[in-house]
This record gives C-alpha cells, sequence and structure tokens, in this order.
C-alpha cells in the first residue's frame, strides 16, 4: 500500500471564539480524510460542527494546531494565498442556499469565476454545463425565486461545482428539505463521490449519515471517530 | 481583467432591480433637479430683470429747468427746444410735456349743482405728440392724438387707466368727451401702460390746444430716448444743447448702467442657490447612503459567498462603489434632465426666455455621480467587513 498526501489533515487543532466570555469551540482535533472520501459530521447543536468545517474550508484560522490542505500547511500561506487556494479548490453548500433573488440562475453559478478572471461567455458555458449536472439544464434563465427548494439547492451545488472543487463542503444542505427532495440532493452527492470528489457533508440526520463512508461526531467541540464502513 | 468583470456584474446587479434603483435614485435626483432649476431659473430671472432694467429705464433721460429764473431772459425749457436735443449722437426720440397749473374741474358730465363737492381733479398734462412713443404708452382704446391735432391745437386729450375710471370714461363707444375747466375736449384714446405708473393718473392734451384754451407757455420737462449706452452721454450734452452759453441752467438725469445692479442681481442669487443646493444634495446624499447600508445588510449572505468564493475585500468595496456611482449616474442624468425641463416650462409660463449655463447639464450630472460615490464609501467600507465566516451561518 503506498501512502499518499491526504486531502484534510488536522493535528491538534482548537479554535476559541473570543469572548467574553471566550469559547472553545474546538479541542485538540485530530482528523485525517484522503482524496475521495465521503464524511459525515455529526453531533449536537453547537458541539461545534460549522466551527469545524469553517476551519477545514479555510473561512476561519485555527487558534492553535496544524492544518494540510493536500500537503500545504495552510497556517504558513498569506491571506490573500488562503483565498485563491478555498476559491480553487473548495466548494460550499449551505443550508440557506444564499442564492442572488434577482440574478438568474446561470449568474448564480457562475458568481464564484469572476473571482477567478474568467469572462461571462466562460462563466455561462461553465454554469450551464454544471447545472446540465445538477439536472437543471433547462432553468438556467430562471430566477431563484421561481424554483422550489429542492431546486435551489441545486443551483447552490452547481455553484460550489463552477470551481471545479476537489472538496466539497456541505452544512446541513438538506436541512430544509422534505425526505423526498433530499433524496434527490444526497443522489447528486453520491454521484460527484462516485466521481472520485471528496465530501465533508453535516447532517442531524442519521440516515444521511450513513450514505457516508464514515462519521465523525463531534461533542463539545472534541471529534469522535467512528469506524470507517468502506 | 478581474476587476471588469467585479464592476460588469455590479452593473447588472444595479439595473436588475431597476424600481429599487429608481427609488434610490430620487432623493439625490430631486437635489440635482432643484440645483439645475434653481441655478437656471436664477439666470432665467436674472436676465429677465435686465431686460426689463434695459427697456425701461437705461435707455431714458429726463431734462428739467434747473429752477426758478433769476434774470428775465434765462435760459428755460421751450417747446421748440427737442429739435437741438434731437440731433445729439444716440438719442432716438424726445417728448415735451406740461404740468398744467389752475385746473380747477376736470369732469366727463358738466354739473352745475354747487351742493356736489368738487373731487381732486387728475393732473393734466400738456404735451408734443412723441409724448406717447417716449413714454411707452399702450393704448387699450382710441389712439394717441397726432401731429396734425397739435399744429391745429384741435380739443383733443388721451387719458390715462385710472383717470378713465375716476372719470368715468372707461368705453370710448358711450363717452368720449371731457370737460377741463369747464371747457370741452375729445377723448381719443385711453393707455393703459407707461414707463412710469403715475402717468396713467394723468390727462394728456397737445401743447398748442394747452396754450390756447389753458394759457401753457412753457414745458416742463424734456423727454428723451437713447439708445443703450448713451444715457450718460446724452445727459451731459443735453443741456449743452440746450444752452451752449447756460447748461447748469438745466439738470438731466437718468438711472446709472444697469451692470452693477445685474452683479448685485448675480450675488445674491447664486448665494441661495448654493445654500438651497447644498442641502438638497446632501438630504440626497443620506438618503442613498441609507438605502445602501440596508442594501449591504440584506445581502450580507451574498457578500459572505463572495467572499467565500474568492472575492478580496478591495473587490468588494469596488462592487458597492460600482452599485452606488450607478444610482448617481441615474440621479444626476434624470435629476438635470428634470431641471432643465423645470427650467422651460417655468419660464414658459411666464413667457420668459429660458436661459441656462451651458454647463449645468454636466455640472449637474457629476454632483449626482459625486453624491452616489460619497453615499457608497461608507457602505461599501461596512461590506467589505463582512466575514464569510460568520454571515454564512444563518439560514
Ligand atoms: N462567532 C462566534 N462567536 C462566539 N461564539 C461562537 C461563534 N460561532 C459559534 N460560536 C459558539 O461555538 C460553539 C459551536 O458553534 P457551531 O456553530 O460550530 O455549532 P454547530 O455544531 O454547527 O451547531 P448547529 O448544529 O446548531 O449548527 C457554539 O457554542 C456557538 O455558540
Ligand atoms: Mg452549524
Amino acid at each position: 500500500m503506498t501512502r499518499t498526501v491526504p486531502l484534510i489533515e488536522l493535528e491538534g487543532v482548537a479554535k476559541d471564539y473570543p469572548g467574553p466570555p471566550t469559547v472553545r469551540a474546538l479541542r485538540d482535533a485530530q482528523m485525517t480524510v484522503g482524496k475521495g472520501e465521503y464524511v459525515s459530521i455529526v453531533g449536537r447543536s453547537g458541539s461545534g460542527k460549522s466551527t469545524l468545517l469553517n476551519v477545514v474550508g479555510l473561512l476561519d484560522r485555527p487558534t492553535c494546531g496544524r492544518y494540510s490542505f493536500a500537503g500545504v500547511d495552510t497556517g504558513s500561506l498569506s491571506e490573500r494565498r488562503r483565498t485563491a487556494l478555498r476559491a480553487r479548490a473548495i466548494g460550499f453548500v449551505f443550508q440557506g442556499f444564499h442564492l442572488m433573488p434577482h440574478r438568474t440562475v446561470v449568474e448564480n453559478v457562475g458568481m464564484g469565476l469572476i473571482y477567478q478572471g474568467a469572462s461571462w461567455r466562460q462563466r455561462r458555458r461553465i454554469a450551464e454545463e454544471k447545472l446540465e449536472a445538477v439536472g437543471l439544464g433547462s432553468r438556467s434563465t430562471a430566477l431563484p425565486t421561481m424554483l422550489s427548494g429542492g431546486e435551489m439547492q441545486r443551483v447552490a451545488i452547481a455553484r460550489a461545482l463552477a470551481c471545479s472543487p476537489s472538496l466539497l463542503l456541505c452544512d446541513e444542505p438538506t436541512g430544509n428539505l422534505d425526505s423526498q427532495t433530499a433524496d434527490g440532493i444526497l443522489q447528486i452527492v453520491d454521484d460527484l463521490v462516485e466521481a472520485q470528489l471528496t465530501v465533508l457533508m453535516i447532517t442531524h440526520d442519521p440516515q444521511v449519515a450513513a450514505r457516508a463512508h464514515r462519521s465523525v461526531v463531534v461533542r463539545d467541540g472534541r471529534l469522535i471517530h467512528d469506524q470507517g464502513r468502506g | 481583467m478581474r476587476l471588469r468583470y467585479v464592476c460588469q456584474d455590479a452593473l447588472v446587479s444595479s439595473v436588475s432591480r431597476p424600481s429599487k434603483l429608481f427609488l434610490t435614485a430620487f432623493g439625490a435626483m430631486l437635489g440635482v433637479a432643484s440645483l439645475v432649476a434653481i441655478s437656471g431659473l436664477t439666470t432665467t430671472a436674472g436676465t429677465q430683470i435686465i431686460a426689463r432694467f434695459d427697456s425701461a429705464s437705461s435707455t431714458y433721460v429726463s431734462i428739467e429747468n434747473a429752477g426758478e429764473p433769476v434774470n428775465h431772459g434765462d435760459p428755460r425749457l421751450r417747446w421748440a427746444s427737442g429739435d437741438g436735443v434731437a440731433r445729439i449722437e444716440g438719442v432716438v426720440r424726445v417728448a415735451l410735456s406740461a404740468r398744467l397749473a389752475g385746473i380747477t374741474s376736470v369732469v366727463a358730465v358738466p354739473l352745475d349743482d354747487p351742493t356736489v363737492p368738487e373731487a381732486t381733479p387728475p393732473a393734466v398734462l400738456a404735451a408734443t405728440a412723441d409724448l406717447g412713443e417716449v413714454l411707452g404708452l399702450r393704448l387699450s382704446d382710441g389712439r394717441m392724438f397726432d401731429r396734425g391735432h397739435e399744429e391745429r391745437g384741435d380739443n383733443v386729450v388721451v387719458v390715462g387707466a385710472q383717470a378713465a375710471g375716476q372719470l368715468g370714461v372707461d368705453d370710448l363707444a358711450l363717452q368720449r368727451v371731457v370737460f377741463i375747466n369747464d371747457v370741452a375736449y375729445d377723448v381719443v384714446g385711453i393707455f393703459d401702460e407707461a414707463i412710469d405708473n403715475s402717468f396713467l393718473g394723468a390727462v394728456i392734451m397737445p401743447a398748442r390746444t394747452a396754450q390756447t384754451h389753458l394759457g401753457a407757455t412753457s414745458p416742463d420737462v424734456l423727454h428723451v430716448i437713447v439708445r443703450p449706452g448713451s444715457a450718460r452721454l446724452v445727459a451731459e450734452q443735453g443741456p449743452i444743447a440746450l444752452a451752449p452759453s447756460g447748461p447748469t441752467a438745466f439738470a438731466a438725469s437718468y438711472t446709472p448702467d444697469p451692470t452693477d445692479l445685474r452683479e448685485q442681481v448675480g450675488e445674491d442669487t447664486r448665494a441661495m442657490f448654493v445654500v438651497v443646493g447644498f442641502v438638497s444634495m446632501l438630504a440626497g446624499t443620506v438618503g442613498i447612503m441609507n438605502t445602501m447600508l440596508l442594501n449591504v445588510m440584506e445581502r450580507t449572505g451574498e457578500i459572505g459567498l463572495r467572499r467565500a468564493l474568492g472575492a478580496k475585500r478591495a473587490e468588494i468595496v469596488v462592487q458597492f462603489l460600482t452599485e452606488s456611482a450607478v444610482v448617481g449616474v441615474v440621479s444626476g442624468a434624470a435629476g438635470s434632465a428634470i431641471g432643465m425641463v423645470v427650467i422651460v416650462a417655468l419660464a414658459e409660463s411666464r413667457s420668459w426666455a429660458p436661459v441656462a449655463e451651458w454647463w449645468l447639464m454636466p455640472v449637474g450630472f457629476a454632483l449626482g455621480v459625486a453624491s452616489g460615490l460619497v453615499a457608497g464609501a461608507f457602505p461599501a467600507w461596512r461590506a467589505a467587513r463582512i466575514e464569510p465566516a460568520s454571515s454564512l451561518r444563518a439560514a
């Protein structure tokens, strides 16, 4: 067995929110996620799941510890390099879809590519391709307000995929959806994992968690690792 | 490149909500409109005042006897005095008039009832026929007496509208005779406008007629219409032309050149315009800033997401500055256009000629854009401070 560099490697990571009072939302976190892995993150409300995701997604810096992304020690990166790395390699999907209500579906999907220096033509081409991938190829000129919740979340996934990320971070993407609609979203995620995308998925739903290769439980800021299934 | 796409995207973002864009621009648009309108109306009204002034006063010179004669044979105004003055360079027309003394009664119907108290009679003037044009008399009925009447010494008069009302001769079709000191005169015309409204209360007859019946031997005012800019010269030369050896026997008066007044009017109105414009622009700018701040708060999620997807703080600033610049462009363009329409409409309603400086439109436009940028600075700074991690947690 050859040892390849893991995509995510957390060593003794902690995250404090300066108070008062100071909240230690994450403590001594160890986690390794390899390329193509599908990991669910579960835990009670307030346990620190989103905090973990923000650190992994380079939206927040850990207070202490070491975080390597694809072998790069992120602690040594300037703010600018971190932003560039995040924009290029990491996609986000949230419970709230955060779509711009007055912009068309293609414009929403292509929005992040502006910051990669892509022209309108290129943005539209990529956006339409990603919309096709989530089964919304025909709705590209619609406004988000005309879409159902499931469709809006699919637009958000297409937007996350627009930069061709190597890591997809999902914070309760099905939290606002009924189970049938949620299933459609999870199917899309399964397909992405099939295509070797690495996925971290926060969820409250054990059934959703069960679809992942393995689960990480967060309890009071500590990570408890389940056995892998696959 | 990237920055260009950020600006383009911000532009599309602004115009994707046209009604909101217009509402945001509304306050500053009114500010620009009022600025442009006030400035233009100031100029228009100023020009109008000057025009009236030019037509009324600066082309009019009057020459009177300087006092009572000391010696017999001292120079005095005579009915023939006009000829010499008329030859001075710059003189357009001259006329002479005398206010008649010894008028005891002026009535339309002769009354012999001694119990009726007699009203103060209107002033009666003797004048040369050119007085009508010199004083700018506008005949509302009939006509001015002419040279023929004057040479023959006909018993004719023209009556000012005010005097006509007092005498009851408003309508020449019904009543066209007045009695002055019990002598009948034909009323040939009624005038309702003159260079000086005090003339509207007077009755005017030809000089020769007055000499025949009322003993008017000499005029007391020589009225001169001059070309614009010649008033001072004529006021100096007039007395000399009348009496080369003793010009001090005459006093000429004219209103000084209106240039000083023009500047005065300009200064006053400009100060007012600066204050009003400043206040309305300030109100408009604060309005844009408020709406833009609300806009930023509303779009916290979008801003966080843009940051998460790689937008730098500077690019967020550029985006929101561009959006408020678009608001500024709309308020500047619409505001200065509305201001121009107001100038033309108001001037039209008063039948003034609309006058506006050429720079009003571009300056109004630039002010709108500037107010958009100024108003957008603080909201853009606030937007750039939004942290992606905290803004995205809310569902
Ligand atoms: N910006 C912040 N400042 C201070 N405290 C914070 C901040 N963000 C989170 N916390 C605290 O950190 C702890 C972990 O929060 P986190 O959002 O990671 O929980 P979570 O597991 O995602 O909860 P949920 O399931 O409700 O989303 C909580 O106690 C929360 O109150
Ligand atoms: Mg959370």
